[in-house]
């Protein structure tokens, strides 16, 4: 019992729990990329014509990078990707956030509903923050796996 | 910090490998995706100039605000808000009618809106949405929208051009009402894509009724 508590650091669970947010957030998109490629269009920091290819790239990698951080294969790797993923995440919600376009974010579910602008703001917010804790916890995972 | 840059090497591999089994799978989803909107010409402010840009519309098509202002100006077309109820109450821009993208499903049962237009015999129909209410008319093909029945009797020439705008850049609405509307028969179909912020950002007239 006692070796069984000892496994459950806070590294494990941390993985557990990024792996399971990127799981989570892979499957309503691999489902339905087109719903998602018109989420991405409406970000408008990509051009239209490579909307395709990212619904169908990017939901593929949390996925991958999700299994990875769950069942401790390629953690360093995959942490990293994790990182840069969840910077470049930041990076556009926050510049439609400035530029006041308000979007349906498209990260966890892709169909919010009759959401009034305001409501669309303020769950933007929220999805930033939820953002920088991840970012956060990525990098701590990248820190701390070593090189086998 | 070490960063194993053959794991990412392979990752990204196993990634691109399944994302393309994924799309095997998918029909209709092209890799590079084209828009369906077309971009409209620069148009000067001249009326014949304008008529004839109406005239030459053939699918839903964009328009920045210098345009949008100018039809606007000339009352050459019927502006529609395709936001919620709530949004257009708040504000809107001056003598446009609202249509929720939200409600046009429940619009097109109530009404049963493509029963009566198979029957493509001439109609008029007073849509009515809590406290709200406008008129769809169909007369020889053409689609009118008008708050007032007489603009539909009189075929008036502004309300069967339409101009659709939502909350702007991040807002899909304006973009599907046009393609549904273009699909129920609607010709002239303009979408207004800097929407309310810009109107407003531009001291262009808003209402609040």
């Amino acid at each position: 019992m006692n070796k069984f508590y000892k496994n459950i650091n806070i590294l494990f669970l941390l993985r557990l729990l990024l792996g399971y947010v990127f799981i989570y957030a892979s499957i309503d998109k691999i489902l339905d990329p087109v719903s998602f490629s018109n989420i991405i269009d409406n970000y408008h920091v990509t051009p239209i014509i490579l909307s395709n290819l990212f619904a169908l790239f990017v939901p593929m990698l949390e996925l991958i990078i999700g299994l990875c951080l769950i069942f401790n294969i390629k953690v360093n790797g995959a942490s990293f990707i994790s990182f840069a993923l969840l910077l470049w995440f930041l990076f556009i919600l926050i510049q439609a956030l400035y530029r006041g376009i308000n979007v349906d974010c498209g990260c966890f579910d892709l169909n919010s509903g009759n959401l009034d602008d305001t409501e669309l703001r303020n769950n933007m917010i929220k999805r930033i923050f939820e953002d920088i804790v991840l970012l956060g916890i990525s990098l701590y995972i990248l820190i701390k796996t070593k090189i086998k | 910090m070490q960063i194993n840059f053959k794991d990412i090497i392979q990752i990204t591999i196993i990634t691109v490998v399944l994302s393309f089994i994924r799309y095997l799978f998918l029909d209709d989803y092209p890799i590079l995706k084209t828009t369906k909107l077309a971009e409209a010409n620069q148009v000067s402010d001249e009326n014949n100039n304008l008529l004839m840009f109406i005239e030459n519309l053939e699918s839903p098509t964009l328009v920045d605000l210098k345009t949008a202002k100018l039809l606007y100006d000339n009352q050459l077309v019927t502006f529609i808000d395709a936001r919620d109820s709530d949004s257009f109450k708040n504000q809107h821009i001056f003598s446009s009618i609202n249509i929720p993208y939200d409600l046009i499903e429940q619009i097109e049962s109530d009404y049963d809106l493509n029963y009566l237009i198979e029957l493509n015999e001439n109609f008029i129909i007073n849509v009515k949405l809590d406290d709200y209410s406008f008129f769809i008319g169909l007369d020889n093909g053409d689609f009118y929208i008008s708050k007032n029945i007489e603009n539909i009797d009189n075929k008036s020439f502004a309300n069967k051009n339409f101009i659709i705008y939502c909350s702007g850049h991040g807002c899909s609405l304006s973009e599907d009402l046009g393609f549904y509307l273009y699909n129920l028969g609607v010709k002239k179909i303009l979408i207004y894509e800097g929407g309310i912020p810009e109107w407003i950002n531009n001291k262009y007239p808003v209402s609040n009724e």
